[in-house]
C-alpha cells in the first residue's frame, strides 16, 4: 500500500472512531439553553439491577395496607365524636384483622381461629400462579413475583416504559375472571356469553405483525369444537340482525373479549367466521403491549392459573437498582479504564501491532455500544456486563496469539511480511474453532434459556461476532495500513530475530 | 515425566475436585445457595412519605440515617435501604431491609412519633407512616431448569465439535472439562456462602464459555504440537506437558483480561452495592477454575486418555505383527511406555 493512502485511510479510520467514540461515551451536555446532547451509551436500556426498576404491589379484594386501614380508622374516630354520624360508620377493627403488614376483612378469615378460608387461600395461590406465568411469559430479562405478607403479591419489573406504559401493564395483569367472547359492550352488566374462552375452544394465543397501519395484532387459535362453535355463533349473530325482515344477508357486529369485567380486545365480524385461527388487531403499536394480552388469554385457558379474585394493582412505584445505585456507570468506567490499561500496555508490548490492536479494539467496543443502545430490545443487565467483558477478553486474547505467532515465526528467519502471513494463517483455524463453538453455546442459551440469561446470550452472540471480525479482519487490516508508514518495519512491529549461533 | 501432567497429579486433581464438588452438592441440597438481596425472603420496615417526591437528596439521607439509627436501637439489623417512588403522585418509600422479630404496632408507632424528635426540616409524624412487610421470594424453576438443559447440550456440542475438529480424546477432556468447571464453580460458590441471586447462572454460563475457549486454545495448539517429529517420538504425557506449557502465556492472557474486570468491579461493588461485589467474586471464581482446569485438570485428563490410547493401538498393532510405528512410537515399546507412567 502506498504511503499516502495509508495516511488517508489511518485519519479516516482515526476520525470515525473518534467521531464514533465521542457519541458513545461523552458525557450529556447542554448544546444550547434546550437542546441536551446524550451519549449512546445512556439510552442502553438497562436491567433492574444496574437501572430503575418498577414494582407494584397486588392487593386482593378484601386485604388493604395499614395506611388504608389507618384512614378507615381515622373517619372511625372522626365519626364516633359526632352524635348524628355515631352509627354511620363501622369500626374497622371488627371489619379487618391484622396479618403482617396488612388487613384482611373477616369475610375471608374463619370465625374460630382467624386463619383464611380455603377457598381464599385456593383462589390467591392461583392469583399468584397466574402473575408468575403472565410476567414469565413476557420474557423480562430480570422480574420478580413475590408473596408479600402472605396475602398480597409484590412484582418488580426493568424500564419497559419504552415500550409499554406501566401503570396499563400492571392493571392489565391484574384481569381476572373468565374469558369469554361476547357481544355485549362493558356498558351492560349483564353480558351475553357468544364463547367460553377456555381448554375446550382455544389453545392459545400469540402476538402477529399486522403491518405498518395496523401494528400488533393478536392471533387466536381455536380448538376443533371452538373452530365450530365461533363460526356457529358468527353466523347466528351476523344473520339475526335481519330475522325481523325475513332477509339473511349478514351485518356487521361487535364481538368483545372479556376477562371478567375488562374488555381485552374487540373486533368487528361481517359474516360467519370458520376458521382455526381468528386475528384481532388491538391496535398494539409495541410487540410488548399484544404481548401483554396474550400472556393475560393464555393464562385464562390454564384452568390452573386462571382465578377470579379481584386484585389491585393500581399503585405502581419506581425502585432504585438492585446492584446499587450507581452501578451501570460504575460497571462503564471501570471497563472503560481498564481497557485504556490494556492498550497502552499492548502500545508497549507489541508497538505498531498494538496499534493495529487498539484499532480492532476501539471499533469492537464502538460496534458493541451501537448495537446495545440502538437495538430495539436489547438489555444490559450484569449477565450481559459479563458477557461483554467475555467478549472483549476473548478479541485480547486471540489478537495476543496471532502476535505472539507473528513473533515465532518472525524468530524462524522469514521476512516481516511473510511472517504476518504465516502467523495469521497459523492463528486462523483456532481463531475460527473457538469463535465457532462459542457462538452456537450463546445461540443455545437464545433459543433455549429464558430471562436474564437469554438477554446475555444476545450481548454474547454479538460480542463473538464482533471479536471474531475484529481479530481476523480489523486488526489484520489496520496492521496492513499502518506498515506502509515506518521506515524500519521491523522495529515499528517491536520484532528482534534470534541470533543464530554459525555452525563452526 | 512432567509432575503437572502425571497420574498422581491427575488423581489429586480429580480427589479435590470430586471432593469440592460433593460437599458443595450436600451443603447445596441441604442449605441450598445462600441467597443474596434480590432472591432472599426478607423483611422491610417501609417508611413511607407523603412528600418523598419533593425531598432534596440531604433530606432523604437524614431520614435514612435517622430510621437507620432507630431501627438498630430497636434491635434491628438493617442490611439494605431501598427508596421506591411512586410514579403518578409522588408519595415514596424508604424501605429498610431488616432482620429481626416482627414489631408490634406499638413499636411501630413509636417509630413513627420518633421522627417528630429528629428535626430534620419538613419531615414530621405527620406525612409519616411506618409499617412492616415479610416477603417471600417464589423459586425461579423454569428458568434455572432451562438454563440447566442449555448448558448440558452446550457441552454435548463442545465435545462433538473438539472430537470432530480435533481428536476423539480431546473431545471427550473438553467435555469433562466442561461438566468439571461448572460444577467446581457451583460448588465453590456454594462452600463458601457467597450470597447469590439469579446472575449466579450468569457465572456459571461464564465457567462454561471460559472453560470451552481455554480448552480448545490448549487442544488448537497441541494438535500442532503433537504433528510435529519432534513431539511425535516423545511418550504421551511429556508431549502433553511439553505443549501444555507452551498454551500456559495464552491462557493466562486470555484469563487475566476477564479477571481484571470483575476485579475492579468486585471492588467497586462495595462501595455501590454488595451484591455487585457477590457476583463478581462468583466470576472470578469461575475464571479461577476455567485457569486451573486448563493449566492442570485438563491436560492431565487429555495425557491419560492418549497414553491409554496409543497403548491400545500399539497392543493392536503388535498383536497383527505388525513392527511398524504406533503413535510416533515403537510398536513394541509403546506398552512398556504405557506401563512405565502407570507406575
Amino acid at each position: 500500500m502506498g504511503k499516502k493512502r495509508s495516511v488517508a485511510l489511518i485519519v479516516l479510520m482515526s476520525v470515525v472512531l473518534a467521531g464514533l467514540l465521542f457519541i458513545s461515551v461523552t458525557p450529556a451536555f447542554f448544546v444550547n439553553d434546550t437542546q441536551r446532547f446524550t451519549s449512546l451509551l445512556s439510552i442502553v436500556d438497562l436491567g433492574s439491577d444496574l437501572g430503575t426498576s418498577y414494582t407494584a404491589v397486588y392487593y386482593p379484594e378484601g386485604v388493604i395496607t395499614k395506611e388504608e386501614y389507618d384512614a378507615l380508622e381515622a373517619a372511625y374516630q372522626e365519626g364516633q365524636s359526632t352524635e348524628t354520624t355515631k352509627d354511620d360508620i363501622s369500626d374497622p377493627s371488627e371489619q379487618y384483622a391484622r396479618h403482617a403488614g396488612v388487613y384482611i376483612t373477616r369475610d375471608y378469615l374463619n370465625d374460630e381461629d382467624d386463619t383464611v378460608t380455603d377457598s381464599f387461600q385456593q383462589e390467591f395461590d392461583a392469583a399468584v400462579r397466574a402473575l408468575e406465568a403472565r410476567f414469565g411469559a413476557k420474557d423480562l430479562p430480570d422480574y420478580s413475583v413475590q408473596v408479600q405478607d402472605d396475602y398480597s403479591i409484590r412484582v418488580t419489573l426493568p424500564d419497559i416504559s419504552g415500550q409499554e406504559n406501566m401503570t396499563e401493564l400492571f392493571e392489565r395483569m391484574a384481569y381476572s375472571g373468565s374469558l369469554f367472547f361476547s357481544d355485549t359492550d362493558s356498558s351492560t352488566a349483564s353480558k351475553n356469553v357468544v364463547l367460553r374462552g377456555d381448554a375446550d375452544h382455544i389453545s392459545g394465543a400469540g402476538v402477529v405483525y399486522m403491518g405498518e397501519d395496523t401494528g400488533y395484532g393478536i392471533a387466536i387459535d381455536f380448538t376443533a369444537d371452538g373452530q365450530e362453535a365461533f363460526a356457529d355463533a358468527t353466523t347466528e349473530l351476523t344473520s339475526s340482525e335481519d330475522s325481523s325482515s325475513g332477509s339473511t344477508s349478514s351485518t356487521n357486529i361487535t364481538l368483545y373479549v372479556y376477562m371478567g369485567q375488562d374488555v381485552l380486545l374487540q373486533m368487528t365480524v361481517s359474516g360467519p367466521t370458520d376458521q382455526p385461527t381468528i386475528y384481532i388487531s388491538g391496535g398494539f403499536d409495541t410487540f410488548s403491549e399484544a404481548e401483554t394480552i396474550v400472556g393475560v388469554i393464555n393464562s385464562a385457558i390454564d384452568e390452573d392459573t386462571a382465578f377470579d379474585l379481584r386484585l389491585d394493582g393500581s399503585t405502581v412505584y419506581t425502585v432504585s437498582p438492585s446492584m446499587g445505585d450507581n452501578a451501570a456507570l460504575i460497571a462503564a468506567v471501570a471497563f472503560g479504564v481498564l481497557s485504556l490499561a490494556m492498550i497502552v500496555f499492548a502500545l508497549v508490548r507489541y508497538k505498531g501491532m498494538g496499534l493495529a490492536h487498539m484499532f480492532a479494539y476501539l471499533g469492537f467496543a464502538v460496534a458493541m455500544i451501537l448495537c446495545i443502545s440502538l437495538i430495539e430490545g436489547i438489555v444490559i443487565n450484569i449477565a450481559g456486563v459479563l458477557a461483554i467483558v467475555f467478549s472483549a477478553a476473548l478479541l485480547c486474547g486471540f489478537n495476543a496469539y496471532a502476535f505472539s505467532n507473528i513473533r515465532a515465526e518472525f524468530a524462524t528467519g522469514k521476512t516481516l511480511s511473510a511472517s504476518i502471513k504465516a502467523g495469521y494463517k497459523k492463528s486462523l483455524a483456532l481463531t475460527i474453532d473457538v469463535h465457532i463453538v462459542l457462538f452456537v453455546i450463546a445461540a443455545l442459551l437464545y433459543f433455549i434459556a429464558t430471562g436474564t440469561l437469554y438477554y446475555m446470550s444476545v450481548v454474547l452472540m454479538l460480542g463473538i461476532v464482533f471479536s471474531a471480525a475484529c481479530t481476523l479482519g480489523v486488526t489484520r487490516f489496520c496492521l496492513y495500513v499502518l506498515l506502509a508508514q515506518p521506515k524500519n518495519k521491523i522495529a515499528f512491529c517491536n520484532l528482534k530475530r534470534e541470533e543464530v549461533e554459525e555452525d563452526e | 515425566m512432567n509432575k503437572q501432567i502425571s497420574k498422581k497429579n491427575l488423581f489429586v486433581c480429580l480427589v479435590i475436585s470430586l471432593a469440592l464438588i460433593v460437599a458443595g452438592a450436600f451443603v447445596c441440597g441441604f442449605l441450598g445457595f445462600n441467597a443474596d438481596s434480590t432472591m432472599s425472603g426478607h423483611s422491610v420496615v417501609q417508611v413511607s412519605d407523603v412528600s418523598f417526591g419533593t425531598r432534596d437528596d440531604a433530606t432523604v439521607r437524614a431520614v435514612t440515617d435517622f430510621y437507620t439509627e432507630q431501627l438498630e436501637g430497636k434491635g434491628f439489623a438493617v442490611s439494605d435501604v431501598k427508596y421506591v417512588d411512586e410514579l403518578s403522585t409522588g408519595i415514596g418509600s424508604y424501605e429498610f431491609y431488616v432482620t429481626g422479630e416482627e414489631p408490634s404496632d406499638a413499636v411501630l408507632e413509636e417509630l413513627r412519633n420518633a421522627i417528630d424528635g429528629a428535626n430534620i426540616s419538613g419531615v414530621d409524624s405527620s406525612t409519616i407512616t411506618v409499617s412492616y412487610h415479610v416477603t417471600e421470594n417464589k423459586p425461579y424453576t423454569e428458568y434455572i431448569w432451562r438454563a440447566s438443559i442449555a448448558a448440558a447440550v452446550a457441552v454435548v456440542i463442545l465435545f462433538a465439535y473438539v472430537a470432530i475438529r480435533f481428536r476423539f480424546g480431546m473431545g471427550i477432556a473438553a467435555f469433562i472439562a466442561g461438566i468439571h468447571d461448572v460444577l467446581l464453580t457451583l460448588a465453590v460458590v456454594a462452600l463458601v456462602r457467597i450470597p447469590s441471586g439469579t446472575y449466579l447462572i450468569g457465572a456459571a454460563v461464564i465457567a462454561l464459555l471460559l472453560s470451552a475457549a481455554l480448552n480448545m486454545f490448549l487442544f488448537g495448539r497441541m494438535r500442532a504440537d503433537l504433528r510435529t517429529d519432534e513431539m511425535k517420538e516423545m511418550p504421551a504425557r511429556e508431549a502433553v506437558a511439553l505443549s501444555a506449557q507452551g498454551s500456559r502465556k495464552g491462557i493466562l492472557t486470555f484469563a487475566v483480561c476477564a479477571a481484571a474486570v470483575f476485579a475492579v468491579l468486585a471492588v467497586a461493588g462495595i462501595f455501590v452495592g454488595l451484591d455487585l461485589t457477590f457476583l463478581m467474586v462468583g466470576a472470578l471464581i469461575s475464571v479461577a477454575v476455567s485457569v486451573y482446569s486448563a493449566l492442570l485438570f485438563t491436560p492431565a485428563v487429555y495425557a491419560g486418555i492418549k497414553s491409554t490410547g496409543d497403548a491400545m493401538a500399539a497392543k493392536r498393532k503388535a498383536r497383527s505383527g505388525y513392527q511398524g510405528k504406533a503413535g510416533g512410537k515403537d510398536a513394541q515399546s509403546a506398552p512398556q511406555e504405557a506401563a512405565a507412567d502407570a507406575e
